[in-house]
């Protein structure tokens, strides 16, 4: 007899729906698993087998195979366990079929019988949606995590007699109501603007950047406070919205960086790797195709402490996903695009002793080292950063005013982010180089204020597109809708520099 | 020009050895034998009476001078093996290939600053305007690792310098040897880059198109390092030295201790170049050399631009007109960079603006060539702008 049961499978960070065809037919006793099922999916046989026994019901001796549908799609990890069992199950006649055609069956099943959760809850919750499913089984862990993404009815279930018991009507799983995770409590982690002393500059630009989401390195001698400036974007950056969340969400629980229990977010994220990373990890990939940081950063921010530090390809690779807000992958089997739209943070000295370039001090790097150490930030890198920012030992300055707490600056942060997407849908950064006309606030004067400055200080296209965006956002914080000569100006102090030699 | 084939003033003496070479090709093809230095050089030229006698006394001529050395051995095999006709009919082809020409001490287009130097370099190997030589030359010189003040300093040197009509000497390095050269070319003066490397191999190589452009703009390249020649490491020691012999006052912009540039200074006082230096506080690191020649009562002290010009006898050259219209942030701004150098921070601290009004006003005045941060944090007035603030 022939059963259908439908899980669903992550590639790359999507879910996808896969049909779980189980035959039991007479013939030589034993499991064969068919559809390009990876070694997780194979050894479901032995997880199946055992968690239905130890369940109290039968593994019919007869000849099960078992098809995962569309066939030729590469399938890896464990979700499709539950799904497996209770096609056996009701191939067999030991449960009746009317509730499952409607239902879509995701977990890993432990030898007990009980339900173990799987990554990518939400991506996977989504695709069996899609697929038709209007009620969900997952493990009870990833219930919350699953629910938060809409649409379906997920249930939480501990165990493979839970589902079955609710499959056959006996008793009903519980549906898991949908709920938002906080959205201000989980900030304190980021250090407050405040701890940031002087540097009015230095933060300015921050909340600059931060506003526009442009991407923004922090350059000076060691202890002047690079990357707590660059820490202190985290509590900058304003709250997703329900449709970003979603994506978020999604990538976050494909990686399993969200933690089980957690719901949609509204924070966005910000990621901060260690230096040592790997190509890989950075932009992500793999044998099985994980997000890296970069599509964990999405729609928030990348911190790079120690920027060039970093392996050399490691930062070429982020100029894909800088230009286009998506990593490419590229495989035999196909080509994936994972979503990484965020703003960078960079922060680094400029060379290995941190004081070249600081009036007054001695550099004390040979010149090939300081120029190989200069060099780790390609070209090609430095001209996708918005803005740099050179920060210089604070001295005793003679106005010492309070600095300007993170919540007050982040205030005015989401007021231009309102605005920015009141206008045009976007933050600045992403607005396509064809908008920055007479609709975005570039009036023919600034227009052509904007070629003169490229005239004047020798700038490419692109660095005067990104001083433009970068301007737009200046006059966002202002409350301006027309960019003004004051706004471009101010842009372009922080332009990238070439390095003088 | 003065071709390969120019008679020497011994062609009377060939021998075997050196088959039919002029005195001119002996001189060239002695000046490349490895080991034998400027020093040994004259010393041998002075024994035997000429570059071709040299030649002729071969191996055991140059023991008698140089010594058993090392590098003196390699020498004395190049002597006995080594056809000087066609050693320097090569080196010649070389050099034009690459856009030069040899110039000995024998030929009439050598500089004639290097005349007076004792020892001279026997043969250079220069690119560019041979006529620029015979122009008044400072050279100005400094570290690598130069900082925005340097910088700051160096440029307006250069500038007036160029203004006035004297052609800038320096040795293309990174730091403030670039500088000096890309101010002389802004202020439309030519200038010399004295390199350590041979004219093919301009070195560093992030300097080649500073190099092209020099020569372009009427500069030239000089070099006492043959093409194809074996060299280890760049000769700074060498290079430094004709940097000041071309000059007739080396200016030391920034150094620290230990700073190549200290020896640029050294060697134009052991050839008695008249020796400037710019002071920095006492506190920084990167102008400890500077501060130590001027208390040493090596080097005169510049306390500006101006004053630099009237001790080497010059007038202010022609001003470019200069910029009106400020408003009133830039014209504060002016005002206290005129006084001390400083950064965004500090100039918001100093003058209590904004620090988004500060930023845009010191964008304007970056774009009118006012102020320049060199690459650093700190912004400092350029000439442009110190001619301004004198006026107002």
């Amino acid at each position: 007899m022939l059963a259908t049961a439908l899980s669903a499978s992550i590639v790359g960070v999507e879910g996808v729906p896969v049909r779980v065809e189980v035959d039991v037919a007479f013939g030589l006793p034993g499991l064969t698993i068919v559809g390009l099922a990876g070694s997780a999916v194979l050894e479901a046989r032995e997880r199946v087998r055992a968690a239905l026994r130890n369940s109290g019901f039968d593994v019919p001796a007869r000849r099960i195979t078992i098809n995962l549908a569309p066939a030729d799609l590469p399938k890896e990890g464990t979700g499709h366990d539950l799904a497996m069992a209770t096609g056996i199950l009701v191939a067999s006649g030991q449960l009746a079929a009317s509730r499952v055609s409607e239902t879509a069956l995701i977990g890993e099943l432990a030898l007990d019988g009980s339900l173990r959760p799987v990554p990518g809850a939400m991506a996977l919750v989504a695709a069996a949606h899609d697929a038709g499913a209007s009620d969900v089984i997952v493990p009870f862990a990833n219930a919350v995590e699953g629910a938060a993404i809409g649409g379906a009815r997920v249930r939480g279930a501990h165990a493979l007699t839970d589902v079955t018991r609710h499959l056959a009507g006996v008793e009903d799983l519980q549906v898991a109501t949908r709920s938002r995770g906080s959205t201000t409590a989980d900030l304190e982690d980021a250090p407050d603007l405040s701890a940031v002393s002087g540097q009015v500059v230095a933060r300015r630009a921050l909340e600059i950047a931060v506003a526009g989401r442009h991407n923004i390195a922090f350059t000076g001698p060691p202890g002047v406070g690079k990357t707590l400036l660059a820490q202190a974007a985290a509590g900058l950056l304003p709250l997703l919205d329900d449709r970003e969340a979603a994506e978020v969400s999604r990538i976050h629980s494909v990686a399993g960086v969200a933690g089980p229990r957690v719901a949609l977010s509204l924070r966005r994220p910000f990621r901060a790797p260690h230096h040592t990373i790997s190509t890989q990890a950075l932009v992500g990939g793999g044998p099985r195709i994980r997000p890296g940081e970069a599509s964990l950063a999405h729609r928030g921010a990348l911190l790079l402490d120690e920027t060039l530090q970093f392996r050399a390809d490691a930062l070429d690779a982020l100029r894909g996903p800088i230009d286009s807000g998506t990593v490419t992958i590229a495989r035999v089997e196909g080509v994936l695009a994972l979503p990484a739209r965020f703003m960078l943070l960079a922060a680094f000295n400029p060379c290995p002793c941190g004081w070249f370039g600081v009036d007054g001090h001695a550099c004390a790097c040979e010149d090939g080292v300081r120029r190989r150490y200069q060099a780790r930030l390609s070209g090609p890198m430095r001209d996708r950063l918005d803005m740099v920012v050179t920060l210089e030992p604070v001295g005793t300055l003679r106005r010492a005013r309070p600095s300007e707490t993170t919540s007050i600056v982040a205030a005015r942060i989401a007021r231009a982010t309102a605005v920015q997407a009141e206008r045009q849908g976007t933050v600045n950064a992403e607005l396509p180089v064809a908008s920055l006309g007479e609709r975005a606030g570039f009036g023919s004067a600034v227009r052509s204020l904007i070629d003169a400055r490229g005239r004047q200080m020798g700038l490419s296209m692109r660095r005067l597109h990104r001083a433009a965006r970068v301007a737009r956002t200046i006059a966002d914080l202002d409350g301006s809708e027309v960019v003004r000569a004051e706004h471009l100006n101010e842009a372009l102090i922080h332009r990238p520099k070439d390095v003088h030699a | 020009m003065i071709g390969v084939g120019s008679a020497g003033s011994h062609e009377g003496t060939r021998s075997g050895a050196r088959g039919r070479a002029t005195e001119r090709e002996c001189w060239i093809a002695l000046s490349l034998v490895p080991g034998i230095g400027p020093a040994a050089f004259a010393r041998m030229v002075a024994r035997f009476g000429s570059a071709s006698a040299a030649w002729d006394a071969g191996p055991a001529g140059v023991r008698e001078i140089v010594g058993i050395r090392e590098a003196a051995t390699l020498g004395r095999e190049h002597l006995a093996q080594t056809d000087p006709h066609a050693l320097a009919r090569s080196v010649g082809r070389a050099t034009t290939s690459a856009g030069g020409r040899v110039v000995t001490a024998l030929d009439e287009a050598y500089p004639p600053a290097l005349l007076t130097l004792d020892p001279r370099p026997p043969t250079l190997f220069i690119v560019g305007d041979l006529d620029i030589f015979h122009e008044r030359a400072v050279a100005i010189v400094g570290t690598r690792r130069a900082s925005g003040y340097g910088m700051s300093v160096t440029t307006e040197v250069a500038e007036e310098l160029g203004r006035a009509g004297v052609v800038i000497v320096s040795g293309l390095a990174l730091g403030i040897d670039g500088a000096a050269h890309r101010a002389a070319l802004a202020a439309g003066s030519p200038t010399i880059a004295v390199l350590p490397s041979p004219i093919d191999r301009i070195y560093p190589p992030g300097h080649r198109s500073l190099a092209r452009e020099l020569v372009r703009a009427g500069g030239a390249l000089v070099s006492e390092i043959a093409i194809g020649a074996a060299i280890g490491r760049p000769d700074f020691a060498r290079r430094n030295r004709i940097i000041a012999g071309l000059a007739e006052a080396v200016v030391v912009v920034e150094a620290p201790d230990r700073s190549g540039a200290l020896m640029t200074a050294a060697a134009a006082t052991a050839i008695g170049r008249e020796l400037y230096a710019v002071p920095g506080p006492i506190d920084a690191m990167s102008s400890r050399g500077c501060n130590r020649l001027i208390a040493d009562q090596q080097a005169t002290i510049v306390t500006s631009a101006a004053s630099l010009l009237r001790q080497i006898g010059l007038t202010r050259g022609e001003q470019p007109p200069a910029v009106k219209a400020l408003s009133e942030v830039e014209g504060q701004l002016l005002r206290r960079l005129l006084e001390r150098s400083g950064s965004i921070e500090e100039l918001v601290d100093r003058t209590g603006h904004s620090a988004a009004s500060v930023a845009s006003a010191l964008t304007m005045l970056e774009a009118r060539g006012l102020v320049n941060p060199f690459g650093g944090a700190t912004f400092h007035l350029t000439l442009a702008a110190k001619r301004l603030t004198n006026a107002v």
